[in-house]
């Protein structure tokens, strides 16, 4: 038997809103428990009935979805709605989320339902990011978006890795260094280390270390990083 | 070809002809001058007709051959960055040499037409060919510097065309790709808004879709080069508020005050719309529910006539450029526009109190007679 997935619309325009609820009812599994009509009232939805999937207009008056996002602690799937946005739009793409444009169509809609099933983001780590990008991130306690270009470097610790932003916060991802590796600007990110991959623009200065080893520091960062032989030597090709 | 008499002028103006007309009459006008001069004390001494060709031969024929030489010279000379002292330098120079062959070229011409003694070469006085020389080196100097005025002249004339025409090109496309800016996230809401209207009330619906298509015939029709009226700009306006109004229901309030005697005043296109646009966007962000604006056009009788457009809304003003979102362009446009368009005669002004944000734009009153005498149209 399927699922049922209990969904909440949010939306400033109560016409946008009455729309995708009656687009919505005409799916068996999905079951429209409420309505919110801005960021405020949309959390204390959230946080009462806990929703599978919330349906999240972007801009909306005062408080944009994003907003919702860090606010929030969500749970369930966020399926993000838009006009138009060139930026916001690249930006799901980029991070393979679910969206939907407005005027929403039924098709594109059945398409989006019928692989609810799947993990939201499965296949992120296909797609390569560019420096301009945003990436999708949501540890346990929010989900938001990060400039890549933020970014200025990468640690590992077994299977998860510690972005570090330059405003010095970490986030800590589930995924292994590798995959990043892949993902991001080659021209921008380069790998300096087993554990580690740092963004070029950051750089401070490279200092020479012991048997052909370099130490690298980073601006606003006093501890150096270890820059490995092997690594240095394919640092040296790719940027000089 | 025939021409007309202004494509005639346009012809002589252009800078190839110039040179000829002006070297041919310069010299005939100065070969006149001496003639008048000179003439009733010469014609004691020798025949009439070879006396006029003598003339002729040494003022207009060899100074003209001469200095169109000398400008092949000075062709070669750059006057993209020249100085002061190099275009002396090359004047005095070349007018030196120029003199010395006016000089020589006139004596051995005089003798190989007229059969005079090459004695007579010599029996001039070394006094009187210095003389000479300078006189004629000064008057060769004045050629030169004529020469480098006009065509310093012409150089920023059609640097200062090129320059306005690079903004106005560059306005243009700014409009343009404004005109793209615009139109999509509100496109699509409203379309949206039309669908779910399908449903519930299919008047309004019918309404929307009437409303939309008097926003897009208008947006695909302006011309940025061609002033409008007014009204027809309240017209576009209008439109846009009543589909805004249907998608926001009762958090929008819109109050238009249109003086009657300013609904046939001309405006650029498109002018006062990105303002109720902005009042909108960051209204709806800052204001209570519901957002009021009031749109309104008066005369305003002062030491110089203008006339006055302005929205006001119940927001607070937000300055972009603060926030990091980006610069406000359509704000920016409407200035730069303004100032393409009238230059000092424009203003444009925001007024930020408690409660609301009144944005203003003054425009000259004589833009009215332009409509008088064109009847109809805005040119």
């Amino acid at each position: 038997m399927q699922s049922e997935y209990r969904a909440i619309v949010v939306d400033d325009e109560r016409l946008a809103r009455q729309r995708l609820i009656k687009m919505l009812n005409r799916f068996d599994n999905i079951k429209v428990i409420g309505e919110a009509s801005d960021v405020t009232s949309a959390k204390i939805l959230i946080e009462k009935s806990k929703p599978d999937i919330i349906f999240l207009d972007i801009q909306m008056p005062r408080q944009s979805g994003f907003d919702l996002l860090e606010k929030t602690r969500i749970d369930g799937r966020v399926v993000f709605v838009t006009a138009y946005d060139n930026y916001a739009i690249r930006a799901f793409e980029a991070n393979a989320l679910d969206y939907l444009m407005k005027p929403v169509c039924a098709e594109r809609l059945e398409r989006m339902i019928s692989k609810l099933d799947k993990e939201a983001g499965d296949d992120f780590f296909l797609s390569k990011l560019s420096y301009q990008d945003k990436l999708f991130v949501s540890d346990n306690r929010q989900m938001r978006f990060i400039d890549i270009k933020d970014i200025t470097h990468i640690q590992s610790t077994g299977n998860y890795s510690k972005l570090v932003l330059n405003t010095n916060e970490k986030i800590l991802i589930y995924r292994p260094l590798k995959e990043w590796e892949k993902r991001l600007p080659g021209t921008k990110f380069c790998r300096i280390h087993r554990t580690a991959i740092v963004n070029i623009d950051y750089i401070e200065k490279i200092e020479k270390w012991f048997n052909y080893s370099c130490r690298i520091y980073l601006s606003g960062n006093s501890n150096p990083l270890l820059m490995s032989k092997s690594y240095a030597g394919i640092f040296r090709e790719r940027f000089s | 070809m025939r021409l007309t008499h202004d494509t005639f002028y346009e012809k002589v103006l252009e800078k190839k002809n110039l040179f000829w007309i002006l070297n041919i009459s310069g010299w005939l006008i100065l070969t006149l001058l001496w003639i008048a001069l000179y003439f009733p004390d010469d014609f004691k001494k020798g025949e009439y007709g070879f006396l006029i060709f003598k003339y002729f031969n040494s003022n207009f024929i060899i100074p003209f051959i001469i200095t169109t030489g000398v400008r092949y010279l000075f062709k070669r000379v750059s006057r993209k960055n020249y100085t002061l002292l190099k275009i002396s330098g090359v004047i005095i120079i070349s007018s030196l040499i120029a003199s010395f062959l006016w000089f020589y070229i006139d004596i051995l011409s005089t003798i190989i037409i007229f059969g005079d003694n090459l004695y007579s070469l010599f029996s001039i006085p070394v006094m009187k060919t210095v003389q000479k020389i300078i006189n004629m080196s000064v008057l060769m100097s004045l050629w030169g510097v004529l020469y480098f005025i006009i065509n310093i002249f012409f150089d920023w004339q059609e640097e200062k065309r090129s320059k306005e025409r690079a903004l106005l090109l560059a306005t243009e496309a700014r409009l343009e790709v404004l005109k793209n800016q615009i139109n999509p996230h509100f496109l699509f809401n409203s379309l949206n808004t039309i669908s779910a209207l399908i449903e519930e009330n299919q008047t309004k619906a019918q309404i929307v879709i009437d409303e939309l298509s008097g926003f897009l015939r208008y947006t695909l029709t302006i011309k940025s080069s061609q002033k409008i009226k007014l009204r027809d700009e309240i017209n576009f306006i209008k439109h846009y508020i009543k589909i805004q109004s249907v998608r926001f229901e009762e958090k929008l309030e819109c109050i238009f005050d249109i003086a009657k005697d300013t609904e046939e005043l001309c405006i650029p296109p498109a002018i006062l719309y990105p303002i109720v646009e902005n009042a909108i966007k960051h209204g709806i962000n800052t204001s209570d529910f519901p957002l009021k604006l009031y749109v309104y056009s008066f005369i305003k009788k002062d030491v110089d006539d203008s006339f006055i457009l302005g929205v006001k809304n119940s927001g607070l003003w937000i300055n972009t450029s603060d926030t990091g979102k980006g610069t406000n362009t359509g704000i920016n446009n409407v200035k730069e526009r303004l100032f393409c368009e009238y230059h000092g005669d424009a203003g444009f002004n925001i007024i930020i109190k408690p409660g609301f944000v009144d944005v203003q734009i003054s425009l000259p009153l004589q833009e009215k007679n332009a409509v008088r005498v064109q009847g109809n149209s805005c040119g």
